[in-house]
């Protein structure tokens, strides 16, 4: 036994001598049990009104000043954008014209997954695979100096980086995916796992096409999994966070996607209060804010003893 | 065992030594005892039915205060080092007193998963297999979490000089 082992457990006997007598158990637990919580816990009543003020006033302000990268496309834009690029055969579609739009889409998504406030119904990001705000941001300069016709390499180049995508769904079921392959070289896309990266964004317009992914297939699963609230609707977005991977316990996981992918919206570690330790692999974390959205968080613990940020939903408040 | 009367007639001191140890204060360890009380009386008929009901509510203890923690863990910071003179260690009492002191606050200023694997490691003596039914996770989790956590307090303590390396 080392030392330190020594003394640890001469401190921990030491001081649990001195722990005193047990309290005495509530006269009547039947009627401390049935209390809900803000009876028995009053000051939490004062911290849920500080929040909520704090929520109201602030978190709003604060969405109008990040705001978006791009305005949204309205319904109709999106939808008749997209049914578009369906009906043309990829090569004969306008790469210049695509370009802006299909930005435009991606914007849309992102606005929506970082601003509930933008929701458009239409086009929503229903999954992206290791791909944090800050790098969505990144792919969306690329695609947006590409357009100029400078691409340069904004992207990330670290090799546990590669092969995350962008996935796009549209109302009528059809889903989109943007890969970045794993070299991330630069100008380097690949589309439903087809490489275009030689020649960049035109490339990968040109290569535009029906999707390999089966249309809701993944998001089910997901939200299945999830198991959002009744009185909640899923799907505005759904985030596999897995590259958040190798956080020593789920609090630093947790605390990871947090500093990824949720500080800009000004949402701090507190604001996420874990619901439920169910087994050993999951804990599922939520944040509900004023207007009515909700982020659960899976965190699952990996073959390897590291725990990562599995999925991520967030879903909109019915409003009856 | 009938009622959770009788189990905490027997078991009540241990369990309520045990919450001081992970809430590092009488006010907490009073807190943790009744939210544990109160979520054990509600699940009274798993407690009986389980094979060792005191070791059913210690887990229900563990994981209330890892759980109601988790939020605050990572605003936890050690304790402030330059607030310790980071003199040598004698023999003299006082200075043992001190000792502790400083390594309680190290202890208390951990996560609380690795706080509490400590805690059941060296206080309930409890096996790595042990430890990991009452957290809720792998005997490795449970290896690795304590190595961690050994790993940070030898650092911490070395860095005031109170440990031989």
């Amino acid at each position: 036994m080392s030392d330190l082992d020594q003394r640890l457990r001469d401190l921990l006997n030491d001081r649990a001598a001195q722990a005193g007598p047990h309290p005495p158990l509530p006269p009547d637990l039947q009627e401390v049990s049935a209390l809900p919580w803000w009876r028995r816990r009053p000051q939490w009543v004062l911290v849920a009104a500080a929040v909520t003020v704090t929520a109201v006033v602030v978190i709003p302000l604060a969405l109008v000043d990040t705001g978006s990268t791009t305005d949204p496309m309205t319904a109709a834009q999106a939808g008749t954008w997209i049914d578009e690029i369906c009906a043309t055969r990829p090569s004969e579609a306008s790469p210049s014209n695509q370009a802006v739009l299909d930005m435009d889409v991606v914007g849309a998504g992102i606005c929506q997954w970082r601003n509930p406030a933008l929701l458009d119904p239409t086009v929503t990001i229903i999954a992206t695979q290791g791909l944090g705000v800050q790098q969505t941001n990144e792919l969306m300069w690329f695609l947006r100096n590409a357009e100029h016709g400078t691409p340069d390499c904004p992207l990330s180049h670290d090799p546990r980086d590669a092969g995350y995508f962008v996935m796009l769904q549209d109302t009528a079921g059809r889903t989109w995916q943007v890969t970045v392959p794993d070299t991330a070289e630069c100008g380097g896309f690949t589309l439903n796992g087809e490489p275009y990266w030689t020649s960049g964004f035109v490339d990968w317009l040109n290569g535009i096409r029906p999707p390999v992914v089966a249309p809701k297939t993944a998001t089910k699963s997901l939200v299945d999994t999830l198991e959002c609230p009744p009185h909640f609707l899923t799907g505005a977005a759904i985030y596999d966070g897995s590259g958040t991977g190798g956080a020593a316990t789920p609090e630093e996981a947790l605390t990871e996607i947090l500093r990824i992918d949720f500080r800009k919206e000004g949402w701090t570690n507190e604001d996420f209060q874990t619901l439920t330790y169910s087994t050993s692999e999951i804990t599922t974390g939520i944040k509900e804010n004023p207007g009515g959205w909700t982020a659960l968080i899976r965190i699952t613990q990996g073959s390897d003893d590291t725990w990562i940020v599995g999925e991520t939903a967030t879903c909109q408040q019915r409003s009856e | 065992m009938e009622s959770l009367e009788d189990m905490v007639s027997l078991h009540g001191q241990g369990l309520f030594r045990l919450a001081f140890l992970l809430a590092g204060n009488h006010h907490a360890a009073e807190d943790l005892w009744q939210d544990t009380m109160v979520k054990a009386h509600k699940q009274w008929h798993r407690v009986v039915a389980a094979d060792h009901p005191n070791a059913y509510v210690k887990r229900i203890m563990v994981n209330t205060f890892t759980s109601s923690r988790r939020g605050r863990s990572s605003s936890e910071v050690t304790s402030d080092l330059s607030a310790f003179d980071g003199e040598q260690v004698g023999t003299d009492p006082a200075s043992q007193v001190d000792e502790r002191d400083a390594m309680w606050r190290l202890l208390q200023g951990l996560p609380p998963a690795e706080r509490a694997a400590l805690v059941l490691r060296y206080y309930e003596d409890l096996t790595d297999r042990e430890s990991a039914s009452l957290l809720g996770c792998r005997p490795s989790t449970v290896r690795a979490t304590s190595s961690r956590a050994l790993a940070r307090l030898r650092a911490q303590h070395l860095t005031e000089g109170r440990l031989s390396p």
